[in-house]
């Protein structure tokens, strides 16, 4: 059964970042990182 | 003998204080340096230096919540770098600082847990500092943290804090995220959550000094610093760079630098043909100076290019041209009343230097040697 968790905001960093992972069996099996900062420039 | 006490001169820091410092890695020096740079830059008198020393030494430290939205972190960058007498380590020694997403270790939940933890237990009593300005358009869309638009954010925290320092351009004036055209609606602190109290210390970036020295002065007095109609601290912004800048003289006597590079240049010259924004902006650049006192873009030959002001992306560009028309006026309108009758005297120094200038050196009007930007 895979499941998925997100991390949002990731720190220590500069900028604005989320990460999600779908984990199945201990193993991350995808994951996406997403900017949810926009300027516009 | 005297009890040591009672003869202590005023102003003078209890030896307990120093004493107690230098337990916690901050030399007496240090903290003294920082005690009087404090006092200084707040424009107080020497006698209130013990004042500010034992503000900052009694226990009701409030926490503070570090908000970025659209921001670069150079705000964050500029506050963790402060090397001015230690003044990051005094005040972050001395803060609680709860929520900081660019140095906080915990991520994700853990952080935002911590976030709700300070509202919820200090209620109206913690500060909050935001960086980066706050996007309005598309149900704020452009800006989220933990899945919360900046917008619900800084209605939830600024709403129920103590104050709010907007720090930089960007969250006290919006910035260059809401220079024309201002695709994402990005707006300031101040319009985004108007019922919040909200200091503004704008700056591209912020000056810690000015920063820490608001800090400390809240938290000597309990208040924040008495304010101008732009809410920026009249201890900060209450001059123009034109005021007390190092190459005043050479305007007043009609020398300008026409190039970079030029002999006016390397003289050190008035910058104002080359575009310097330093007669319509307010700010105490010219004394207080970055990177520890040791220099600021006027002294390094680089005209003002008036980053403070609101709507400074529109406002003050093109740079290396000499000051627009007026528009910039018309902003600054708002600024002081006094400020506005000053300026009217400066524009009309202005046109008789121009003038002046262009007989004495029975040379092409400057304005068409000036640098075009495109």
């Amino acid at each position: 059964m895979a499941r998925k968790i997100a991390v949002d905001p990731i720190t220590r960093i500069e900028g604005h970042l989320r990460i999600e992972a779908q984990i199945e069996g201990g193993k991350i099996t995808n994951a996406w990182s997403s900017s949810t900062m926009y300027r516009g420039i | 003998m005297q009890n040591p006490e009672t003869r202590l001169p005023e102003g003078s820091v209890p030896e307990e204080i120093l004493q107690q410092w230098e337990k916690r890695g901050v030399s007496r020096r240090s903290f003294l340096k920082f005690c009087s740079a404090m006092t200084a830059t707040l424009a107080l008198p020497v006698t209130m230096m013990g004042r500010v020393a034992q503000a900052l030494e009694a226990d009701s430290s409030p926490p503070l919540i570090w908000l970025e939205f659209q921001d670069c972190a150079g705000d964050s960058e500029a506050f963790l770098r402060a090397n001015q007498p230690t003044a990051a380590e005094i005040i972050l020694d001395y803060l609680s600082v709860d929520y900081h997403e660019t140095i906080m270790a915990a991520a994700g939940h853990q952080a935002e847990a911590a976030k709700h933890q300070t509202i919820e237990k200090y209620k109206g009593k913690y500060l909050v500092v935001v960086e980066g300005s706050i996007p309005m358009a598309d149900g704020g869309v452009y800006c989220t943290v933990g899945g919360d638009s900046a917008l619900n954010i800084a209605r939830q925290v600024c709403g129920n804090a103590a104050a709010t320092i907007a720090v930089g351009s960007c969250a006290t004036f919006g910035g260059i995220p809401a220079a024309t055209p201002n695709p994402t609606g990005a707006v300031s602190v101040r319009e985004a959550v108007p019922g919040a109290t909200v200091i503004n210390l704008p700056g591209c970036p912020v000056n810690v000094q000015n920063l820490t020295a608001t800090i400390v002065h809240y938290l000597t007095f309990g208040r924040l610093p008495a304010t101008d109609q732009l809410a920026r601290p009249k201890f900060a912004y209450g001059k123009r760079i034109h005021d007390n800048c190092e190459r005043r003289s050479h305007f007043d006597a009609g020398q300008y630098a026409e190039t970079f590079g030029d002999p006016g240049h390397r003289q050190g010259w008035c910058l104002y043909k080359l575009g310097c924004k330093g007669p319509e902006t307010f700010h105490n650049c010219p004394t207080v100076r970055y990177n520890e006192g040791s220099s600021w873009p006027i002294q390094a030959g680089h005209g003002c290019l008036g980053c403070s002001e609101p709507q400074f992306w529109d406002a003050m560009t093109p740079f290396y041209r000499r000051l627009p028309q007026v528009p910039g006026f018309g902003v600054e309108s708002t600024a002081d009343k006094i400020g506005l009758g000053l300026i009217a005297a400066t524009g009309v120094a202005f046109a008789a230097h121009a003038v002046a200038s262009s007989f004495r050196k029975g040379d092409k009007l400057e304005a068409d040697q000036v640098v075009k930007e495109d």
